[in-house]
């Protein structure tokens, strides 16, 4: 019915037009930008009735239409200041506007068209085309040292994956473990796009957790097509997204069609990804002859050297051509690659209707063998304004990706890891030779495909003048597949099928009114109100199936198999989501001094507790624009503000079955009836909420200089608060635990950002530069059961230790202390007691005694025994400087675009290092050997400043090089060059004449090179809790020719 | 002017901030060492033996909870009257402690003695930032309530900078002092239950008379010769007949007498051989060739080689692991209260 009303209005709307069209002047002129240049697509529209009159051609002529109540006429264009003409009694109006290299000055909040300069609220706006030149499956990953507090780490090289991201400091004190692994929790911004909010899924934050390929919806948007990006920091900006947008929102607005002649963009990018530098290895003779002379010298007993040497045929058969090899196993995984990446925009239309088809295509083959990632994406969207009364938009997705991800997840690549850490003395890897491991890593069939669909419509009606009602509905369906063969030879005789699927649907559906308008009559005082409500369904299901052992290699069907490894079904993470919003909101302007903004929002989501099934949160803001008030005309200042504000915002966590409790069906049975009972090992909380995130924001925006300075100074306070932890129940509870909101945090930062462009006398030349720096601070506030202090360990190995504290820092690293080498035996302390040397433990409960060439540790509680007692607290793995500058350079055609992004005061495990020295600890292991260039404890070397690792029949007791160490923390800094263009516009004239109207050729270098402190491979490939990732995927040096055309 | 008005106040804005931002800074939580509330003692219980080292580690839950180190001190001992006894944790005694290891492979007493210095310290100490819990041999010089007593009970404070707690009520029960071990006498009672001692049948092997018969009844004593002032302390060894009549100890041709006990000088009167040594033997708990294969107790070995009938070497040997913590002259006598060894030929 509301659909008929709709189009009936639409009519309706179309012949008001008509008639109302007649009866005026005729204006004619000629736009030109600073360099005489014509530009296209220039709205015209008259003042005041602000009724659009029409648009410039291609050689910036117009001839418009004007009513006769006309004062004057106003003159926008995309990337120009937008101009106001008096007309008087003119006919021809020829304008010259200045093109726009400022801040972009509008931006939506909360689904409201608002003026920056009104803003309250904390938000950065990137032009797209500051960012589009470097290829990236991500636009995120662009986004580095952007924008002042948003912290992106791009530790990660698999194509199509993402780095780390986190705006405004560390938003969680909840880590998740996989494998060696320990990783944060899931704080991933909230993505809105044209309007609607994309569900990226917990299950993409970094891909390990997902069976599935692990392409997140927010990789299939092509960067090529994003107009702008706004990125909203503070609880008042984002608060209005309710639910979920409380680690910040990211709104992305695609390009729309703006020209009456249809404009064909295309461009295309070729990229080469060269290997970084890997580690030297030691290879053929040199090794074995390494670990021959090591187990002589430093076995026990001289026998036993002997006996251990021919025990083990890949050290004594040194003629077996299996075992006289030297392989160079980085050259069989890592290769420059050569990708590419097309898209093609057709676009058209003006403000009345216009339409965008965009379809792109991007390929993307990693570094490493049998990794890849590629996009084949469609991007349309259509506006139809038939009035000003009515709006019609409507947006449609379509994305395909494929990758492969070898033998790793799409995460690490610790399949390929494993097997470049080989020992060269064995043969590369074939089906005759057994390198099994390496060979799964390259020719395991693995074929990954995730497809999206996004479909969104957007109607709104002003019902009367400033009165708009809209809606809008969202669809968004994403699915993935993962289909893996392993043949027989490559898995222990028994070949492997496995195939995985996954779909993830939500519905998402926004009905707003709005009001803007004068008090009073009063054209100073202008309000805005707006009242919405907001509801979204989403559920996801996954289902697996795995085979083994399918009788031939042939057979990749079901037939014939063993029963006891097949399985298959539903996994046991789907989930069904429902969340309900309302907000009302005021604004209050007067005379675009003094701004107040207050808004409340109520959310209710399906994993509230009963007892508290709506989260209230308000917020509310003041800005003071001083560079308005009259006694501040006509100083240095161009522009002056303060920004102040405060709101909270929730983040929707657990599961229903934490709420709920669980029932399933037991294993067994009840006369011969399946029962069914009650989950005990957690009991329900009633009481659960969601996490609850406070802001307040202080800003100082100043502007000097006619704007040719600008400076931005932000302070916030953000609590974190109503975490998720397990409670460990008493054992009369007859529940294991019980999960409760019991954990909280705090940020304190600052942020400064400025841009400058310095008066340059000659034309030629243009210069802009930016800049910005964040300063974060966590403390934990709040532990679970009142506890001041926990040391833990996140993961499953026993070497990442955690220390959590009030008051202090969230995540400090606990390392032992190294302070030097047992020079000789009797260096090492005794105990008084007893008489027995300081010694450690392994994990099979044997002791060791330290000797000469140990480490020393510091015994932190006197006890003589090296234990987790012993741990001292030291370091930070969260960086807490961070930030990025570059700058814009332009001479007649040339631009030079230079960016840098630096991360300082952050404390790094190298693990990388240690694994140098650990490949030694056993010599029979067929792991590949680096060369020792250190000052490592010896007979003839006593005074060394690093332990012995030779001392293998002890290494794995002592554990000299253990990875917790302050060994091996380091000042993780860097300063990185990032992206950098020089890109050439050839010139219009000549272009024109083969009917392009614009040719742009540019080279792009990306990842170029990283000053660093650092002795590791990459400051930057560390995970978020600051341990150096040697297992992951190394990122590439890209070098990339693009060529921007339009028709 | 202007320029003037427009900075003061843009100034005086960033004080306001900068006010804004610390005064919100009082809400977190002060930084401060954190104690535990679960940390205690996890063995509650002691039963010591007068008059012997004893040493208890890894004592304390929880200790990831807390701000490590810790201070950890005896509040007060209390008897099983419940009146306080602070001499036997602040009264200090002369002990030996270690300065530099034990070996086992030390040529000399001085050797030993130079790795170690007299110390004076309480009986009953408790380290400081470990807790592990030290009951010195000087307990004998304190004349304890023995079981079946109820013995004492100890209050240990436990505390960081963050906080303190006190451990109330840890058991300390000791037994009667044992100068030697293994002992004839019963650890609850002290009464002697058996009137000698006797190796493990495991650790005689091949023992055969003159019959050819199988020697099981071997009778060994540990005995103090009280009488004996002379300064230092040695070891004798002995080995008698039934009737006591001495057998002469070289006959255990096969026994290394320079590492029979880890004692110097031996001397070889009257068939017995004497060491000089340090006590307690073993001096320390750390395996060495004198020793069991854990370190603690000594191993004595008395062997011998000959030719059966059928003309084959034959070895044969008694083996006894012992512990004496007691200084002065000891004499362990070995007796074939049966029939005695052959030592010859066939």
């Amino acid at each position: 019915m509301r659909k008929l009303y709709s189009i009936l209005l639409l009519f309706l709307c179309l012949f008001v037009n008509q008639v109302f069209g007649q009866n005026d002047i005729s204006i004619t002129g000629k736009v030109v930008d600073g360099d005489g240049q014509p530009i296209n697509a220039v709205s015209i529209r008259a003042l005041p009735s602000n009724k659009t009159l029409g648009l410039s051609n291609a050689q910036g002529a117009y001839t418009v239409k004007v009513p006769s109540n006309t004062k004057s006429l106003l003159f926008t264009a995309v990337g120009f200041s937008q101009k106001t003409i008096s007309i008087g009694d003119k006919t021809v109006v020829n304008v010259e506007l200045a093109s726009n290299n400022q801040e972009i000055e509008e931006v939506t909040v909360a689904y409201t068209v608002r003026k920056k300069e009104t803003l309250t609220g904390s938000a950065v706006v990137i032009s797209g085309k500051d960012i589009k030149d470097a290829p990236a499956a991500n636009f995120t990953d662009l986004l580095q040292g952007r924008v002042a507090g948003f912290n992106v780490q791009l530790n990660n090289g698999t194509p199509g994956m993402r780095g780390s991201m986190s705006i405004r400091g560390l938003n969680t004190t909840n880590v998740s473990a996989s494998g060696g692994d320990a990783f944060l929790g899931r704080t991933s911004p909230l993505f809105v796009v044209d309007g609607v909010p994309i569900e990226e899924g917990s299950n993409f934050e970094y891909g390990f957790q997902s069976q599935g390929p692990g392409i997140s919806p927010i990789s299939m948007i092509p960067p090529d097509e994003i107009e702008s990006i706004t990125v909203l920091k503070d609880a008042q900006a984002t608060s209005q997204y309710g639910s979920k947008g409380a680690y910040g929102v990211i709104l992305v607005t695609t390009k729309r069609g703006n020209s009456s002649i249809p404009v064909i963009r295309y461009s295309s990018k070729y990229f080469m990804s060269l290997v970084p530098k890997l580690k030297r290895v030691i290879g053929g003779s040199d090794e074995n002859r390494l670990r021959v002379n090591q187990i002589l010298q430093y076995d026990t007993t001289y026998a036993g050297a002997l006996r251990l040497i021919n025990d083990s045929p890949f050290l004594s058969d040194t003629l077996n051509p299996y075992y006289n090899n030297s392989t160079d196993w980085h050259s069989y995984f890592y290769a420059n690659r050569f990708n590419m990446n097309h898209s093609l925009s057709i676009d058209g239309g003006n403000e009345r209707f216009n339409y965008k088809v965009a379809p792109s295509y991007y390929d993307q083959k990693g570094i490493i063998r049998n990794t890849a990632f590629r996009r084949y994406n469609v991007q349309s969207n259509m506006r139809y304004k038939p009035t000003d009364r009515f709006l019609i938009s409507a947006y449609l997705n379509a994305s395909m990706a494929k990758n492969s991800t070898g033998s790793g997840n799409a995460f690490q690549q610790s399949g390929v890891a494993n097997s470049v850490n080989t020992s060269s003395l064995l043969p590369s890897p074939s089906i005759y030779t057994g390198s099994f491991d390496a060979l799964s890593a390259t020719s395991t069939s693995n074929d990954n495909k995730s497809a999206g669909l996004v479909t969104n419509i957007d109607l709104e009606y002003e019902i009367f003048k400033g009165f708009r009602a809209s809606t809008t509905f969202k669809y968004q369906y994403d699915l993935a597949t993962q289909d893996r063969f392993v043949p027989e030879i490559l898995n222990s005789g028994q070949n492997k099928l496995y195939t995985y699927d996954d779909n993830n649907k939500s519905i998402y559906s926004r009905n707003q009114i709005r009001y803007n308008g004068n008090l009073f009559d009063d054209e100073r005082q202008i309000i805005q109100a707006s009242v919405f409500s907001e509801a979204s369904i989403s559920s996801y299901r996954a289902q697996a199936m795995q085979m083994m052992g399918s009788g031939s290699d042939q057979i990749q069907v079901g037939s014939g198999f063993n029963a006891r490894s097949t399985k298959g079904g539903y996994l046991n993470n789907l989930s069904d989501r429902k969340s309900l919003g309302y907000l009302g909101s005021v604004s209050y302007q007067f005379d675009s001094r003094y701004i107040v903004d207050i808004a409340y929002r109520l959310d209710g989501t399906s994993t509230s507790g009963a007892e508290s099934p709506w989260a209230h949160n308000p917020t509310a803001g003041v800005r003071w624009n001083f560079n308005k008030e009259s006694w501040f005309k006509n100083s240095v200042f161009s522009d002056g503000s303060v920004r102040v504000t405060w709101g909270r915002n929730i983040y929707p966590t657990g599961s229903i079955y934490d709420v709920y409790g669980r029932y399933f069906v037991e294993s067994g049975s009840y006369n011969n009836q399946q029962i069914v009972s009650l989950d005990m090992d957690k009991i329900p909380n009633i009481a659960m909420t969601p996490i609850v995130n406070s802001q307040w924001n202080y800003a100082i925006d100043l502007g000097f200089l006619d704007q040719r300075l600008t400076l931005t100074y932000e302070h916030y306070y953000k609590e974190t608060k109503d975490e998720l932890a397990d409670i460990q129940l008493a054992n009369i509870s007859s529940f294991n635990k019980i999960t409760k909101n019991e954990k909280g945090l705090v940020n304190i930062g600052h942020e400064v950002s400025f841009s400058f462009r310095p008066q340059v006398k000659s034309a030629d030349w243009s210069f802009n530069t930016y800049g910005n720096l964040s300063y974060n601070k966590d403390y934990l506030s709040k532990l679970p059961n009142g506890i001041r202090q926990e040391i833990f360990q996140p993961g499953d190995d026993s070497y990442i230790m955690m220390l959590n504290r009030l008051g202090r820092n969230s995540f400090s690293n606990v390392l032992y202390h190294y302070k030097g080498v047992y020079q000789s035996d009797n260096d090492v302390p005794v105990n008084p007691v007893t008489g027995l040397k300081y010694r450690a433990t392994n994990n099979k409960g044997e002791e060791y005694f330290f000797r000469a060439g140990d480490p020393i540790f510091t015994d932190l509680n006197g006890d003589y025994v090296l234990d987790r007692e012993d741990l001292v607290v030291v370091g930070n793995a969260i960086p807490r400087l961070s930030g990025g500058f570059g700058a814009t350079i332009r001479y007649k055609n040339w631009g030079l675009q230079p960016n840098f992004t630096f991360t300082l005061k952050r404390d790094v495990i190298n693990r990388a290092k240690a694994d140098v020295f650990r490949n030694y600890y056993n010599p029979t292991e067929q792991k590949a050997l680096m060369p020792l260039d250190f000052d490592y404890w010896q007979q003839n070397n006593l005074d060394a400043s690093y332990p012995s690792p030779l001392f293998f029949r002890r290494a794995n007791a002592i554990d000299p090089y253990r990875y917790n160490s302050t060994l091996f923390q380091e000042d993780g800094s860097y300063l990185k060059l990032g992206s950098t263009t020089l890109s050439y516009n050839v010139n219009r004239e000549w272009s024109s004449k083969y009917g392009i109207s614009s040719l742009r050729f540019y080279l792009n270098a990306n990842n170029i090179y990283t000053w660093s402190k650092y002795s590791g491979p990459d400051p930057e490939m560390v995970t978020d809790l600051g341990y150096d990732n040697s297992n992951g995927y190394p990122r590439s040096r890209e070098f990339t020719f693009g060529l921007d055309i339009q028709f | 002017m202007k320029i003037l008005k427009s900075s003061l106040l843009a100034s005086f804005i960033y004080m306001g901030v900068i006010l804004c931002m610390f005064s919100c800074k009082s809400y977190i939580p002060d930084d401060m060492d954190a104690l535990g509330d679960q940390i205690k003692f996890t063995k509650r219980d002691f039963t010591p033996i007068v008059g012997r080292t004893s040493f208890h580690e890894d004592l304390l839950s929880e200790t990831n909870k807390s701000t490590l180190p810790l201070d950890i001190e005896i509040l007060d001992i209390k008897d099983a009257d419940g009146n306080s006894v602070k001499k036997l944790f602040t009264d200090k005694f002369p002990v030996h402690v270690w300065q530099s290891s034990y070996t086992g492979k030390e040529t000399s007493l001085k050797e030993i003695e130079d790795k170690r210095t007299i110390e004076y310290r309480p009986a009953i100490e408790l380290q400081k930032h470990s807790g592990d819990l030290v009951f010195w041999n000087t307990t004998s010089l304190l004349g304890l309530q023995t079981i079946p007593s109820d013995g004492y009970s100890m209050d240990v404070a436990i505390g960081n900078k963050g906080g303190s707690t006190i451990d109330r009520d840890l058991k300390l029960r000791f037994y009667k002092p044992r100068p030697y071990e293994p002992s004839e006498y019963d650890p609850n009672t002290g009464l002697a239950r058996y009137s000698y001692l006797w190796p493990e049948p495991t650790d005689i092997s091949n023992l055969i008379d003159e019959d050819q018969f199988g020697i099981y009844d071997i009778r060994i004593n540990i005995i103090k010769n009280y009488d004996n002032k002379a300064p230092g302390s040695t070891l004798t060894i002995s080995t008698v007949d039934s009737l006591y009549k001495p057998i002469d100890i070289k006959k255990f041709n096969n026994t290394n007498f320079e590492t029979l006990v880890h004692g110097f000088n031996p001397r070889f009167d009257n068939g017995k051989v004497t060491y000089d040594v340090l006590y307690p033997m073993p001096i320390a708990n750390i395996k060495t060739n004198y020793t069991n294969s854990d370190g603690t107790r000594s191993t004595l070995y008395l062997g011998y080689k000959r030719l059966d009938v059928l003309g084959r070497l034959s070895e044969s040997y008694i083996k006894f692991n012992f512990a004496i913590y007691e200084e002065g002259h000891w004499e362990i006598r070995i007796r074939f209260a049966g029939s005695i060894p052959k030592f010859d030929n066939d």
